[in-house]
C-alpha cells in the first residue's frame, strides 16, 4: 500500500517483505495446529476412557429384557397359567417440572391418591432420588390415557402379570406367584426355574428422546418353558364340583381326591378342599390355610382302606385265597391284654373275600397276623408308603411308616386295619394303581411334557414301572374289591353300565387336645372302574365328617367316575342297570377301631422309616411298557385252558368262542389293551 | 469524501506552508483533540472506470476454478458416501425400534386376547351356558362306542378313506 506523508514522502508505509509475513502467519497456524494437536492427544489419548465413559453414559443405555414366564397348561393344551405383559409407570422426580400438577394428572389417570403420590415424589426429590414407581401393573385402558397426555417425564417400564383364567380350578397343583412373579406354591414354585426363563439385555445407542437408534449388543431373553399337565381340565371340574358338593354336605373340615391312570401314573385331576383363588392374595389366616395341598402334603391314618395292602399281601405271600375261611368270632377279639370289636357285629367265619367286603376288622388283624409283622412292611414299603411319590410339588409328605424295631406287640393288628401309620391321598392312589394296572408300581407323573416357545414339545421321561405283586394276585385283589362294591360296604360305588372295584375307610381321628380317638372319621373310599381292564383309578377322602366312607366317599367316587369313563369314552361292560337300593347304615360301617392304636403322638415321636432303596428292575418289569392298557399276548395254537391261565396271570380279559385251539384273536397280539376291553379268542 | 484529514478539516495540500507551520506552531488547544499518530498521512479513492476494460482469458485459471470446484464437489461426495452407511443405518436403527415397539404391541394384543379366550373357555363357565341353554348330556342309548379293528384302526372312517383311496 502506498501513502503519502503531509511532508511530501511517498513510499512503502509498513517494513517488512511479504515473504516475512507469510513466514510469521504460517508459524502462527502451526502453532495452533500444535496446540489443537495437543489438545486432540490430550482428549482422545490421555483422557480416551473419562470421555468415552461419559460420551456412552450419554448415548447409551442398557435395557433389561423380561423374559416371559412359561404357561402352565391341562393335557389338551387349555391354559391353567399364563403371563400377560403390563406396563408400569415409573417418573423420575428430579425431572418432574411441577409436582403438585405431576401428582394431580397422575391421580387423575391412575387412580392413585394424590397426597400420597405429591409426598412421595417430593421425598424422593429431596434426597436426589432419580428413580420412583408411581403404579405398577396398569390397565392397558390406563396406559393408553397416560401415553395420550404425552408427557415427558413419564416413563413405562414392561412387567409380567401371572392370571389364571379357570381360577380356581386346580390351584393347589397350579400353585401362585409372588408379586415379582416367583413361584411361592405348587408347581409355580417347585418348577419356577424353568418356568421363569432368563432375562436378557440390550444396550442402544439412543437419541436425545431416548428412542433407540442402534443396537450395540443384544443378550436374548430365554422366555420361560411351556408345561402341559396331565391333568384333564374337564375331570379336575368334575372332581371339584363333586368334592366341594360332599365337603359341604358332611361339614367336612376338608377333602382330597386324586384321580390316576393306572398304566401310566398320569395324575388325570388331583383337588383339595376347601379351594382358594390363586388370583387374589392370602389375607387371612383361613385363605393360608385352604393353600395347603391335602393330596400331596396332608398324611392322615387312612383306616380301613389299608386292608387291601393286608389282604393284597396275604395273597402274594401265603396260602390265603379268596374262599379261605376266617374266624371272625363274635365281634370281640383280644390281643395282648386289648380287646378289639368289630364295628357292627360279629360275624363268625368268614371268606377272606367277606371279610374285605364287610371290612372286619377281626378278619384283618387275623390276615395281617398270618402274614406276620416283617413281610407285612416288606409289602407296605413295595406299595410305595413312607416315601414320597415324587410328584413335582413342594411340601410332598413321604407319611409315616415305622421301622420294625418301634412297632408295639398290638402293631400289627392296627396296621392291618389302618391305623399307626399315615399316607397321602397320592399314596392311596398309587397303592390301588398296583391293583388295578396288574402288579406294577407305576410313579405319578403330572407333568407330561415341556415346550420352550417356537419349538415341538418333548414328551416328560416315564419311569419303567416295577412289578411288586403276581398279576393273579392284582386281578384277584381287583374281583374281592369288585365284590366290596357289589356286596359290600361300597354299595353307593356301584356305576349303572361299568363294573367298579374299591375299598372303603373310616379311620377315627385323633383329638389332640383331649388325647383321644373321637367319633370324626377320615373317610375314604379307593378304587378303579371298570374291573376287566381299568381306566381310572380313584382315591376319596374327606376329613373330620360324622359318617362312615361308604356313605360319604362312595358317592362322589361314583360322581366322579361316570362322568370321567364318560369323558374317556370307556365303553359300558354291564348292561345299565338301575342304581341298586341304598345301603342300611350297617353295611356300610367300616370303622377301623382305634382303640388298639397308639396315638398319633406316640407315632409320630419314633423316626420314620428311611426311604426304602428301590427295588432292582426285573426283566419282567423292563418288558411291561404300558402305553395304554396291558400288551395283548399272542394265544395262537393254544389250548383254552392254556389261553385261560396265561390271560389270568397277564392280566388280560379274554372272551372264549368256539371250543379247540386258538387260531384267531382280536386285538392282535402285541397290540395294548384299551380300558374296558377284552380280547376275543377264536377256537377251532 | 470522508477521509481522516477530512474529518479533522486538515486543509489539504493546497494550504501547505504557512498554515501547516502554523497549526503546528499554535499553542495546544487544551479542547481540541490532539492529533492522531501518523495523521499527516491521508488517504484517497481514485476514480477509475472499468467499464470498458475487458477481462483478458485466462484459460489456465479457469481450469484452475473448474478444477477446484470438481474437486470440492468430489470431496463432498466422498464425505457423503462415507457417512450414507452411519445416516442409513440411523434410519433403519429407528425403523427396528419402531417396528420392536410394535412386535411387543402386538404380542401383548395377542397375550391379552388368549386369556380372554380361556376365561370363556372354562369349563365352569361352560356348563353355565348349558345350563342357560337347556342341554343334556346324551342318553347312553344314543352313545356309539367304536371297536377296535383287527388293523388297530379304531375310527370308523379310516377304513372308509383308505377303500375310497384303493378304489
Amino acid at each position: 500500500m502506498r501513502g503519502w506523508r503531509r511532508d511530501g514522502f511517498a513510499g512503502e508505509v509498513h517494513a517488512g517483505t511479504p515473504s516475512n509475513r507469510l513466514l510469521l502467519l504460517a508459524l502462527l497456524g502451526l502453532l495452533w495446529a500444535v496446540l489443537i494437536l495437543c489438545r486432540l492427544v490430550y482428549l482422545q489419548i490421555v483422557s480416551h476412557e473419562t470421555y468415552s465413559r461419559l460420551a456412552d453414559r450419554q448415548q447409551q443405555r442398557t435395557f433389561r429384557i423380561e423374559a416371559s414366564r412359561g404357561a402352565i397348561l391341562d393335557r389338551s393344551g387349555h391354559p391353567l397359567a399364563l403371563s400377560v405383559p403390563v406396563n408400569s409407570v415409573c417418573v423420575n422426580p428430579l425431572r418432574v417440572p411441577d409436582p403438585v400438577l405431576a401428582s394431580d394428572i397422575l391421580a387423575r389417570v391412575l387412580g392413585v391418591d394424590r397426597q400420597e403420590l405429591l409426598e412421595k415424589i417430593e421425598r424422593a426429590k429431596a434426597r436426589g432420588s432419580g428413580f420412583l414407581w408411581v403404579k405398577r401393573k396398569i390397565t392397558p385402558e390406563e396406559s393408553d390415557r397416560l401415553r395420550s397426555l404425552k408427557l415427558e417425564w413419564v416413563e413405562f417400564r414392561k412387567e409380567s402379570q401371572r392370571h389364571y383364567p379357570s381360577a380356581p380350578l386346580a390351584s393347589h397343583v397350579v400353585g401362585t406367584v409372588d408379586f415379582q412373579e416367583r413361584g411361592n406354591l405348587g408347581l409355580e414354585q417347585s418348577m419356577d426355574e424353568v418356568l421363569a426363563g432368563r432375562a436378557g439385555s440390550v444396550k442402544m445407542v439412543t437419541d436425545v428422546l431416548q428412542r433407540g437408534v442402534e443396537h450395540m449388543a443384544t443378550d436374548a431373553a430365554e422366555p420361560g418353558v411351556n408345561i402341559t399337565l396331565t391333568i384333564d381340565e374337564r375331570i379336575q371340574y368334575v372332581v371339584e364340583r363333586e368334592l366341594a358338593a360332599a365337603c359341604e354336605r358332611h361339614r367336612a373340615a376338608s377333602g382330597s381326591v386324586v384321580v390316576m391312570n393306572p398304566y401310566e401314573g398320569d395324575i388325570l385331576a388331583m383337588a383339595s378342599w376347601p379351594p382358594f383363588d390363586p388370583n387374589e392374595p392370602p389375607r387371612t389366616p383361613k385363605d393360608y390355610q385352604a393353600r395347603f395341598s391335602h393330596p400331596v402334603s396332608i398324611p392322615f391314618e387312612p383306616g380301613s382302606v389299608f386292608k387291601i395292602i393286608t389282604l393284597a399281601a396275604a395273597l402274594d405271600s401265603t396260602n390265603l385265597r379268596p374262599d379261605t375261611l376266617i374266624d371272625c368270632g363274635n365281634g370281640t377279639f383280644r390281643m395282648y391284654g386289648r380287646v378289639i370289636h368289630e364295628a357292627s357285629r360279629g360275624y363268625g367265619t368268614i371268606t377272606a373275600a367277606e371279610v374285605l367286603a364287610k371290612s372286619s376288622n377281626i378278619g384283618a388283624i387275623q390276615i395281617g397276623l398270618k402274614v406276620g409283622e416283617k413281610r407285612l412292611l416288606e409289602y407296605i414299603r413295595r406299595f410305595g408308603f413312607g416315601k414320597r411319590t415324587g410328584l413335582p410339588l413342594p411340601a410332598e409328605s413321604p407319611g409315616t411308616v415305622r421301622d420294625l424295631k418301634y412297632w408295639g406287640k398290638t402293631s400289627i393288628g392296627s396296621i392291618a386295619m389302618g391305623h399307626e401309620i399315615s399316607t397321602t391321598a397320592v399314596q392311596l392312589a398309587q397303592a390301588c394303581s398296583v391293583i388295578a394296572n396288574g402288579g406294577v408300581l407305576v410313579k405319578p407323573r403330572l407333568i407330561l411334557a415341556r415346550q420352550k416357545p417356537g419349538e415341538k414339545p418333548v414328551a416328560e421321561p416315564v419311569e419303567p414301572p416295577r412289578r411288586i405283586l403276581k398279576p393273579e394276585t392284582a386281578i384277584t385283589m381287583r374281583r374281592m374289591m369288585e365284590g366290596v362294591v357289589l356286596n359290600g360296604t361300597g354299595k353307593a360305588a356301584r356305576l349303572p353300565g361299568y363294573t367298579s372295584g374299591g375299598k372303603t375307610g373310616s379311620a377315627q381321628i385323633f383329638d389332640r387336645t383331649a388325647k383321644r380317638y373321637t367319633h370324626l372319621y377320615n373317610g375314604s373310599f379307593v378304587g378303579f372302574a371298570p374291573v376287566t381292564n381299568p381306566a381310572v383309578v380313584i382315591s376319596v377322602t374327606l376329613n373330620g365328617t360324622r359318617l362312615y366312607g361308604g356313605v360319604v366317599a362312595a358317592p362322589v367316587f361314583k360322581a366322579i367316575a361316570m362322568e370321567t369313563l364318560r369323558l374317556l369314552g370307556v365303553p359300558y361292560d354291564v348292561p345299565e342297570t338301575a342304581a341298586p337300593e341304598p345301603a342300611t347304615e350297617e353295611e356300610t360301617i367300616d370303622v377301623a377301631i382305634a382303640s388298639l392304636s397308639r396315638p398319633p403322638d406316640d407315632i409320630s415321636a419314633a423316626p420314620a422309616m428311611p426311604a426304602p432303596e428301590p427295588a432292582p428292575e426285573t426283566p419282567q418289569a423292563t418288558t411291561f411298557m404300558l402305553a395304554a392298557g396291558p400288551v395283548v399276548p399272542s394265544f395262537e395254537g393254544k389250548t383254552v385252558r392254556a389261553v385261560l391261565e396265561e390271560s389270568f396271570a397277564a392280566g388280560v380279559p379274554v372272551e372264549v368262542i368256539g371250543s379247540g385251539v386258538a387260531r384267531a384273536q382280536l386285538p392282535a397280539a402285541g397290540s395294548p389293551l384299551g380300558p374296558g376291553e377284552r380280547v376275543r379268542v377264536y377256537f377251532k | 469524501m470522508a477521509t481522516i484529514a477530512a474529518y479533522f478539516r486538515y486543509p489539504g495540500e493546497a494550504a501547505a506552508g504557512p498554515v501547516q507551520r502554523e497549526y503546528w506552531d499554535q499553542k495546544p488547544d487544551p479542547y481540541q483533540l490532539r492529533p492522531l499518530p501518523c495523521e499527516d498521512v491521508y488517504l484517497y479513492c481514485k476514480k477509475v472506470d472499468n467499464s470498458r476494460v475487458v477481462r483478458e482469458a485466462d484459460p489456465a485459471a479457469r481450469r484452475k476454478c473448474v478444477r477446484a470446484v470438481v474437486t470440492s464437489l468430489a470431496a463432498a461426495m466422498f464425505l457423503m458416501v462415507l457417512m450414507l452407511p452411519d445416516a442409513l443405518s440411523m434410519i433403519a436403527g429407528y425403523q427396528i425400534h419402531s417396528l420392536a415397539r410394535q412386535r411387543e404391541g402386538l404380542i401383548q394384543e395377542r397375550a391379552r386376547l388368549e386369556l380372554e379366550e380361556a376365561a370363556l373357555l372354562t369349563p365352569r363357565r361352560l356348563q353355565e351356558l348349558a345350563r342357560d341353554l337347556r342341554l343334556l348330556d346324551p342318553d347312553s342309548t344314543r352313545i356309539v362306542y367304536l371297536s377296535p379293528k383287527a388293523d388297530s384302526t379304531v375310527a370308523l372312517n379310516v377304513g372308509a378313506k383308505k377303500r375310497r383311496a384303493s378304489r
